[in-house]
């Protein structure tokens, strides 16, 4: 665009003199011209630029942190005229850690349309929600830029890189609880306990229910393990979150692996409400992820271990698990 | 392998072609009837319209073809040059009529240009076949060209350029196309302009942007066609004013250093701004005018008068008194009157008048006078206009106008010897009065330090000629009012030997004791009265008496001292009563005072840099030509409360044949003053230019150099000069008009005020700015373009140009430039960084080598 003023400064300066050193009707006519120029420009621009809208759509849905994540700005002309030099400024916004950052991208749209790519920020976890926050044209001879009609706004989840290690002990592993296990069946541990109509006779304990004098059956007990909790707390700087949702996701990855259905629970940092997810597949896993990235998480809130307790749970924190 | 191809063609669908064609034909139609308008073609309207239509269909076709464009192309230039071989006789013949045409055009703009006919004498139906068949011929060419640009390449600028070229020439002598066609080129250029964005990139795109542009662009022009003047000269007022600007900025830049070496670069004659510096007159002996005369004689051709003394020119006045000036022509001052025509003659002495008539004359005479080589735009005239020349306007009142083209003008003059006075009261008219007011006000100015200098050549000049020395208005009233002084004791002492003599008849007594009665010695009557003894030694009473009372009638008046001179005081009514009577006085005192206080030297040198030119002519070489009498004149005349300017032209004499041809060697320089109620009068203040007046036949041919013969200085006599101060009450005078403003000092006419200077020395400083970005950022990109070879031969030719500032190319870039042009290998980066460094060194040592200007001037174009 510069070039372009400089070379119509040059036009104008050169019809000006002239207009100056010229003294017939034709130097008028020029300079008239050249200074009508401009304004031609946009007039022929303006078709153009009333047929057309700049989109912002995300070339993936979703990628994981660190990878490559692309904005795509597309536009056409419903007339298919080329719209010369068109700008766009895309204003990011990371919805878990608020960071917001703006690129400017600049390109030629001829008239069969066309689209530029800008880069969405993947450094860190998060929802990222992107709008144009400016869009425009140039004129016909591209000295001005003039404001071209805007899309809505796009997402796209960067996720947490699964960080995929040894499970640490839970602790309901430590301590397993038992059940009566539903039918009954063989089985190494049992309760005794009183019969009850429907219970198959195999089961009775006669020789307790002799020295009882009462019918005691056994009851097939199963070792219960119940679904690990995993907590954590929802706020901290972006590197710290990064490493917990990593932790989160990996681990939570592992319990699945291990097709192990499981919970995760944090407080909203802010209010201290209580958000609960039952995770039993990747579903699941990605509605919670999809929870927590799409949240607000500032540098200091609420834990979870300071609402009600939740019982036995593994506690995550960015550096481990506590 | 597939060769891609440079130019892609095309492919931009029907609309791309459809459009294409349009502007192919809008463009040769508005080109043809630009050329054919500018240059006063004679074509065959339809036939050519027709041709262009088929030329331009031709172009888009061979232009569009998605195959064998070449050979089609080769095999239509084929077709052309058979029909040129064929038709050779009948385009030659075209050819010859246009180029006439052309050169007419251009002749009637451009004074050494001859105008041409052609040899061949044939039916004007015949010409104007042949001249639309080399049009067409020749727009054929054209047209492939074009379409290349237009269809093909799809770049504005080449065709711009292309079309611009054939009417340039006629544009560079102000002569304008017919409306229409240049409006539908502009047209053209205006939307090759609005698609150029696009159409390197997009041509399909620019194809649907085309009509639109196309349209916008003639909607414009049907706008500024119905709005703005499309015929003659029109130029607003600012335009008007930055171009007079741009003149005097030009006309004031000393060239004459440059210009030294070229001879034949400056002509002698008159122009609006005289350098002052640059030496003697050019004496090539070039013809400046032609001159044809019905009255032969010795005439003083006009050119420019100039008023404003800057100590090394003369310069127009500024522009606010030419508005002035406009002003008071609008308010009906007679043009005439502006243009000092009263008097047809260059005048060696004083013309008295009492400012209440003006000559008229019985019939009057032709001159034409053609302008072959002479400088600047102005008609050359002779005194004593009848009136306004065709083809000449007035420009202001300093001179006549020449019209553009008009290089030869009839100029009806009174050159007869008979006129009469009477008629006309011009003192008593507003409008003189009101242009009295302006010369006043503007022709009086002096260079504030010069003033001093001036007045003490007046009173040394009028103390040796006049033995009372006056040097300005009131110091002349002193010495008169001081010289009635003494003339009325004398009257007294007259008066009462008159009565005594009269007592001394009427006495019983007489003759006796005559000198006894008048109480005077014997001897004193001997020795200062001369009285002559009677024959027996006595004295003789009677002749005594009577030669005493004579000798005192007799006696010469006294000179009054400085001392009672400094008593007298000046009022208001002595400057009425004295003013005119001092102004028409001074006149003399200037003509014969410069003639015997300077010699006339032709090739006096010229004045050292920084001197004051009339200062330095004045008290130091006392040498000169006719400029510096002039000058020098005129600023006295000033000094005297005189308005005067500087005026310069041809002197010529006009043989018995009635035909002279003038040399710039003729070129002259004289005065010009105002005088009250009658206005500019001519004045020759150069000795030697004496004699031959208008109407009479001179001793021999016009011969300048003999003219202008040094030897032949007239010196007055100082009687005659006393005569001029003449004590002799006879005439009575007039009324003194008010007295102008004080002069100003050197350059205060200018109207180039410092705000400009300022500007323009920032447009230079931004216009060297930017050249320097251009040129570094150029030379960046360049030395570090992605092919190795090209940067590292770039640096070498780039090493290679400074030679001129004493550079020299390290031996390193030399090597690697021979190993980029020569070696099948590629040039690393690092040899490219190399290169660079090198070329960098080189231009660093280039610039701490140049002097501090020099320096400048080669960091600006080599952005260094």
């Amino acid at each position: 665009m510069k070039r372009r003023w400089f070379l119509y400064a040059l036009a104008f300066i050169g019809a000006l003199v002239f207009r100056v050193a010229y003294t017939g009707w034709l130097g008028g006519f020029i300079l008239a011209g050249t200074v009508c120029l401009p304004l031609l420009g946009v007039l022929t621009a303006l078709p153009g630029l009333l047929s057309c809208k700049l989109a912002l759509i995300p070339t993936a849905e979703r990628g994981q942190r660190g990878e490559s994540l692309l904005w795509r700005v597309e536009g056409k002309s419903a007339l298919g005229l080329p719209m010369g030099w068109v700008g766009a400024t895309v204003e990011t916004v990371n919805e878990l850690t608020g960071e917001t950052r703006r690129e400017n991208k600049r390109w030629f749209l001829p008239g069969k349309g066309g689209a530029a790519e800008l880069a969405a920020p993947s450094d860190h976890c998060g929802l990222l929600t992107g709008k144009i926050v400016r869009a425009w044209a140039t004129d016909s001879l591209g000295l001005f830029r003039l404001p071209l009609r805007r899309g809505g706004e796009a997402r796209c989840w960067v996720e947490p890189i699964p960080r995929v290690g040894d499970l640490p002990p839970l602790p309901e592993e430590e301590a397993p609880g038992v059940r009566p296990r539903p039918g009954g069946g063989p089985g190494e541990d049992y309760d005794p306990r009183e019969y009850r109509l429907g219970d198959p006779l195999n089961a009775i304990h006669w020789k307790l229910s002799a020295k009882r004098d009462a019918l005691v059956t056994r009851e097939t007990l199963e070792t219960v393990r119940p679904n690990p909790l995993l907590t954590f707390d929802c706020f901290g700087t972006p590197g710290e979150l990064d490493a917990l949702l990593d932790l989160l996701s990996g681990m939570s990855l592992a319990l699945l692996g291990q097709g192990r259905p499981h919970a995760v629970a944090w407080a909203e940092p802010v209010t201290g409400e209580l958000r609960r997810f039952e995770i039993a597949g990747e579903e699941d896993r990605q509605r919670c992820l999809e929870a927590i990235l799409s949240q607000r998480a500032p540098g200091v809130g609420k834990s979870v271990l300071d609402g009600e307790r939740l019982g036995r749970s593994l506690h995550l924190q960015g550096g481990g698990a506590g | 392998m597939r060769r891609k191809e440079k130019y892609p063609g095309p492919g931009r669908g029907a609309i791309g072609l459809l459009t294409d064609w349009a502007l192919l034909f809008l463009t040769l139609a508005a080109e043809t009837g630009a050329v054919v308008s500018v240059y006063h073609i004679s074509a065959v309207d339809r036939g050519l319209l027709a041709g262009v239509a088929a030329a331009s269909l031709l172009a888009l076709v061979l232009n569009s073809l998605p195959k064998y464009k070449l050979p089609l192309t080769l095999l239509a230039l084929g077709a052309w040059g058979y029909g040129l071989w064929r038709l050779w006789e009948p385009v030659n013949l075209g050819g010859a009529r246009l180029w006439c045409d052309v050169v007419n055009t251009l002749a009637n703009k451009l004074p050494g240009l001859v105008k041409l006919t052609p040899v061949a004498q044939l039916p004007e139906e015949v010409w104007l076949q042949v001249t639309t068949l080399w049009l067409l011929m020749v727009g054929s060419i054209f047209a492939l060209v074009l379409g290349f640009f237009l269809c093909r390449v799809g770049m504005a600028l080449p065709v711009i350029l292309l079309t611009l070229l054939p009417i340039l020439p006629a544009l560079c002598v102000t002569e304008a196309p017919a409306a229409l066609p240049m409006g539908l080129l502009l047209a053209v250029w205006g939307t090759l302009l609005l698609t150029s964005l696009v159409e390197r990139r997009d041509r399909r795109g620019a194809a649907r942007l085309r009509p639109a542009a196309l349209g916008a662009s003639m909607l414009a022009l049907a706008v500024l066609l119905q709005t703005l003047p499309t015929q003659g000269t029109s130029q607003p007022v600012w335009a008007a004013d930055l171009r007079e600007d741009a003149i005097q900025t030009v006309s004031r830049m000393d060239l004459s250093a440059l210009l030294n070496g070229w001879e034949g670069w400056r002509g002698s004659g008159s122009t609006e701004y005289v350098s002052l510096t640059t030496g003697g007159a050019s004496r090539t002996g070039r013809t400046a005018l032609r001159v044809h005369s019905t009255l032969p004689g010795k005439y003083y051709l006009r050119g420019y008068s100039a008023d404003v003394y800057t100590g090394q020119r003369w310069e127009p006045l500024g522009r606010e008194a030419r508005r002035e000036l406009g002003e008071l022509r609008e308010n009906g001052v007679e043009p005439l009157l502006l243009a000092a025509e009263v008097f047809r003659q260059i005048t060696g002495y004083v013309y008295y008048s009492d400012g209440r008539s003006e000559p008229t004359y019985n019939e009057y005479d032709i001159m034409t006078v053609e302008n072959v080589s002479a400088p600047g735009g102005c008609v050359y005239y002779p005194y004593t206009l009848a009136e306004l020349p065709e083809g000449a306007s007035f420009g202001g009142d300093s001179h006549l106008e020449r019209d553009r083209g008009m290089w030869s003008h009839e100029i009806p003059f009174y050159g007869g010897e008979e006129f009469r006075w009477g008629g006309r009261d011009l003192s008593k008219r507003e409008e003189e009065q009101a242009y009295r007011e302006f010369v006043y006000a503007h022709e009086l100015q002096v260079p504030q330090e010069l003033r001093p200098v001036l007045e003490d050549w007046l009173r040394e000049v009028t103390g040796t000629d006049l033995d009372i020395g006056f040097g300005n208005e009131e110091e002349f009233i002193r010495a008169v009012k001081g010289y009635d002084v003494k003339r009325e004791e004398a009257e007294r002492e007259v008066g009462r030997l008159e009565r005594q003599w009269e007592e001394y008849e009427a006495s019983p007594d007489f003759p006796e004791n005559v000198y006894r009665a008048l109480e005077i010695e014997p001897e004193t009557l001997a020795e200062d009265y001369g009285v002559v003894y009677g024959g027996d030694g006595e004295i003789s009473e009677r002749d005594t008496l009577y030669s005493a009372y004579w000798a005192a009638n007799w006696a010469p008046v006294e000179i009054p001292t400085q001392e009672e001179m400094a008593g007298i005081q000046v009022t208001a009514e002595d400057r009425e009563l004295y003013g005119e009577y001092f102004r028409s006085n001074i006149l003399a005192v200037v003509r014969y005072g410069l003639s015997w206080w300077a010699e006339y030297d032709l090739d006096a040198p010229a004045v050292p840099a920084g001197e004051d030119y009339v200062d330095w002519f004045l008290n130091h070489s006392k040498k000169g030509y006719c400029m510096h009498f002039a000058s020098a004149a005129v600023l006295l005349l000033r000094t005297a409360g005189i308005p005067a300017r500087y005026v310069s032209g041809y002197v010529v004499n006009v043989p018995r044949t009635g035909y002279a041809v003038v040399p710039d060697s003729a070129a002259h320089a004289w005065v010009e003053y105002y005088k009250d109620g009658v206005g500019w009068l001519p004045l020759e203040v150069t000795p030697g230019y004496e004699g031959d007046g208008v109407g009479e036949h001179g001793p021999q041919d016009f011969e300048p150099a003999a003219s202008q013969d040094p030897e032949t200085t007239a010196t007055p006599e100082p009687t005659e000069s006393q005569a001029a101060l003449g004590m002799d009450n006879s005439q009575p005078p007039t009324p003194t008009p008010s007295q102008g403003p004080e002069g100003v000092g050197p350059g205060g006419g200018a109207d180039i005020g410092p705000g400009r200077s300022v500007l323009g020395a920032a447009a230079l400083l931004v216009l060297a700015f930017l050249g320097r970005y251009w040129t570094i950022r150029r030379r960046k990109k360049r030395l570090g373009q992605e092919d190795t070879n090209a940067a590292v031969l770039w640096a070498y030719r780039y090493s290679e140009k400074l030679r001129a500032w004493g550079g020299e190319t390290p031996a390193e870039l030399t090597q690697l430039a021979q190993k980029a042009r020569f070696s099948q290998h590629t040039l690393t980066r690092r040899e490219q960084e190399r290169a660079a460094e090198r070329l960098e060194e080189t231009v660093r040592q280039v610039r701490e080598g140049l002097p501090g200007w020099k320096r400048g001037v080669f960091g600006v174009y080599w952005g260094k």
